[in-house]
């Protein structure tokens, strides 16, 4: 007897299932048709817990919640930033940080360095230091180094050289490297920490094109 | 202590240091850093103006700096001096280099000894993302031509200069003036007081 | 005659009074003059650009960055602005004042005459003494019309003229008349001229230089009773030729260069007015200081630069006498240029 009550209720309970598309959309039988009154309440099998069912097929972060409206959509296109702040703006930016070197009427970075004034001054420097590693070799160096080019060392007597290394340079002076930046060397350091407005000279350098 | 007295109890540095120092990676770690930069310190010291990459510039410059300066404070004859100079230039001459002609440079010297200026950038690197910021460090006084062009001679006759150079004459002619006219009221006053 | 007539009569007088009165006082109304003049200057620039006929070329060989190069240009039409427009922007934006032959100034918007070397001069040049010299008496020019601008017309003013620019004497100054006894502006009113002044600037007037003959200078100033009197003695310098700047719509009248344009004025100051005469006339000495643009100055520099500029500057002071209006004399002047 109990047998078969438990065999109907399958049945009824399969019946059920049938109930919703039987109904459509709104699947509330009327009360007549709901059934039985022993039912037992499902219990939930026990399945092991395993990470697989956590993991197994992924999950993912950063998912979109909401779709994204026309709007939003033809704003991004054209690059136009919605949110505030310099996000997804495509429009050509002016450089403010783009200047004019004064002294050769290049552009450059206004942070850097004119590369046109750098490399001419690289290549030079390069040529020194070669000039100077030859001389010096690897003697220990205990003494300041002077660069000098044609004609230069004749120009002072040879006790004014004394204390210096002299590393000459087979060629002209360029233009643009100033003879009187090298006299710091030479000059003594002065006497008084007073202003004396007479002896400072200012002193215009000659051969800067 | 005066607050005088601390600062002379370690060498200063005039540059700007950040907290910590950069890790540089190499293959060797923390000691593959410190040979990177004292092949660095030693080749600014050997050629006085290398051209390299931001990061390690930055670094070595403070080292050189200390190193510059606890020369000029210990002298060559200093021991622990001698062994600091040693580990950090790898070429001996150098040494010499650093006592003999580095110190007398700097003596006087009352700011940094080293000089870092941002070499010219190359297209595509942009300032507003990360790129390998490439710079160009230099001992002060070598005597390569200079970088910046050297405009003090021409500044006194810019127009702000002008104005405030003929401000200042003005401001001291009047100052003795008033000085003057103090002067001989007080004479004035001196002399009618003794007639009293 | 019969009363009625009388009364029309008087009407009539009194009616053909208020037109005299209302026409003479239309007719000198400061915006009826200032469009005047520059009718008469641009019929007049119009006039000699048209006499150039025949387009001649000369050679202008620049010296200067980033290169040294020989231009072909047309003879009196070509600036030297325009050759500075062969290279590039940079170089235009620069480009304040002109040194033809190495040694003599133009003004950038002037045409050129003959084949010469042409070097372009900026505030930072190497040799900036000329520059300087040329903005503080650009800024004299340009105070005299920023006061014409916003004093109001019942006070009568009449720009004198502005002196020779020093600027060691510490502040550009131009001499204007008024009909107010004894105008003391306030703190509020200097800040608010010297505001005037910087917007003027910011309108970026490019200052045009034209020669004309005494004749159309009479025609031009014939409202302002000191200039009437002081043409005669600069056209007699000057070969009957009057040189005339404008900027905007001012107009005046300056023997020397000015710099290319308004925009590289970007901080100015007019610190003080100091009355000059005594008695009946009433001659007012305007000073200001500025600063061209690039040029950064803290707060602190610049308003010691101000009080210095508070005092009378007595450079180039015009000789005390009486107002022409009033009398027959003309007031004679040191170097008025």
């Amino acid at each position: 007897m109990n047998r078969l009550i438990s065999e109907i209720a399958v049945i009824l309970r399969q019946a059920e299932n049938i109930i919703p598309s039987l109904f459509g959309r709104y699947p509330f039988p009327p009360e007549p048709l709901t059934v039985l009154a022993n039912q037992h309440p499902e219990v939930p099998s026990k399945q092991p817990f395993s990470l697989k069912d956590l993991i197994g097929d992924g999950f993912l972060f950063a998912v979109p919640v909401f779709r994204r409206t026309l709007e939003v959509r033809k704003t991004r296109k054209i690059g136009i930033p919605y949110r505030g702040g310099p996000e997804g703006l495509k429009t050509l930016q002016k450089k403010p940080y783009i200047k004019v070197c004064n002294a050769c009427g290049h552009y450059h970075e206004r942070d850097c360095l004119c590369p046109n004034c750098y490399a001419k001054i690289k290549d030079e420097t390069n040529e020194i230091k070669e000039k100077i590693i030859k001389e010096l070799k690897l003697d220990p160096v205990d003494k300041e180094v002077v660069v000098l080019y044609d004609g230069e060392k004749a120009q002072q007597s040879p006790e004014f050289w004394n204390g210096k290394r002299i590393v000459e340079m087979e060629k002209a002076r360029p233009q643009w490297f100033s003879k009187n930046l090298m006299q710091k060397s030479t000059q003594p350091n002065a006497e008084t920490k007073e202003l004396d407005i007479s002896s400072t000279i200012v002193g215009k350098p000659s051969n800067i094109g | 202590m005066n607050q005088a007295e601390v600062t002379k109890l370690m060498s200063q540095l005039k540059i700007a240091l950040k907290p910590r120092h950069r890790n540089l990676k190499t293959p060797l770690g923390p000691e593959g850093r410190l040979d990177k930069l004292r092949q660095t310190v030693t080749a600014l010291i050997k050629y006085e103006r290398i051209e390299l990459f931001y990061n390690r510039a930055d670094e070595a410059r403070g080292y050189t700096e200390r190193l510059v300066s606890d020369a000029l404070r210990y002298g060559d004859t200093h021991k622990p001096m001698m062994e600091m100079a040693d580990y950090w230039l790898l070429e001996k001459q150098l040494v010499h280099k650093l006592f003999k002609v580095l110190c007398p440079r700097f003596e006087n010297e009352n700011g940094s000894v080293t000089k870092m200026f941002n070499a010219p950038r190359v297209y595509p690197a942009d300032p507003k993302r990360a790129y390998f910021k490439r710079v160009v460090l230099e001992l002060k006084g070598n005597p390569y031509p200079t970088i910046t062009p050297d405009s003090s001679y021409r500044n006194k006759n810019l127009i702000h200069n002008v104005l405030l150079d003929a401000a200042m004459k003005d401001f001291y002619a009047e100052k003795e003036r008033q000085q003057q006219l103090l002067e001989q009221e007080q004479t004035l006053n001196s002399v009618e007081e003794s007639k009293k | 005659m019969t009363v009625h007539l009388q009364n029309s009569l008087w009407k009539l007088r009194t009616s053909s009074n208020a037109l005299y009165k209302s026409v003479y006082r239309r007719c000198f109304s400061t915006q009826d003059v200032i469009e005047h003049r520059n009718r008469l200057f641009n019929n007049e620039q119009k006039r000699q650009k048209d006499n150039v006929g025949r387009i001649e070329k000369i050679e202008v060989r620049y010296l200067g960055l980033p290169s040294n190069e020989t231009l072909i240009m047309n003879k009196n039409l070509s600036t030297p602005f325009n050759c500075a427009q062969h290279f590039s922007e940079a170089v235009c934006e620069n480009a304040v004042l002109a040194l033809i032959n190495g040694k003599k100034l133009w003004d950038i918007h002037r045409p050129l005459e003959e084949s010469c070397t042409l070097q372009l001069l900026h505030f930072k040049s190497q040799d900036p003494n000329l520059v300087n010299q040329a903005f503080w008496r650009t800024c004299s020019f340009l105070l005299g019309g920023v006061l014409q601008r916003i004093l109001k017309e019942n006070t009568g003013l009449h720009l004198h003229s502005f002196p020779y620019p020093s600027l060691k004497s510490g502040s550009f100054v131009h001499d204007i008349s008024l009909n107010v006894d004894n105008w003391n502006p306030s703190a509020q009113d200097l800040k608010s001229m010297s505001i005037e002044m910087m917007k003027f600037a910011t309108e970026n007037h490019n200052i045009e230089r034209l020669e004309v003959s005494h004749e159309i200078a009479l025609e031009m100033f014939k409202d302002n009773p000191f200039k009437r009197e002081q043409l005669p003695n600069i056209s007699n310098q000057n070969k009957g030729v009057i040189t005339l700047y404008r900027a905007g719509d001012h107009i005046d009248i300056s023997k020397g260069p000015m710099i290319s344009s308004t925009k590289y004025i970007s901080k100015v100051k007019i610190p003080s007015v100091h009355k000059i005469t005594k008695e009946d006339s009433n001659l007012y000495r305007v000073q200001g200081i500025a600063l061209p643009s690039g040029f950064t100055l803290s707060a602190y520099a610049f308003d010691i630069l101000g009080q210095r500029a508070k005092r009378l500057n007595t450079m180039y002071l015009p000789v005390e006498s009486a107002d022409p209006i009033h009398s027959d004399e003309a007031p004679s002047m040191q170097q008025r240029i």
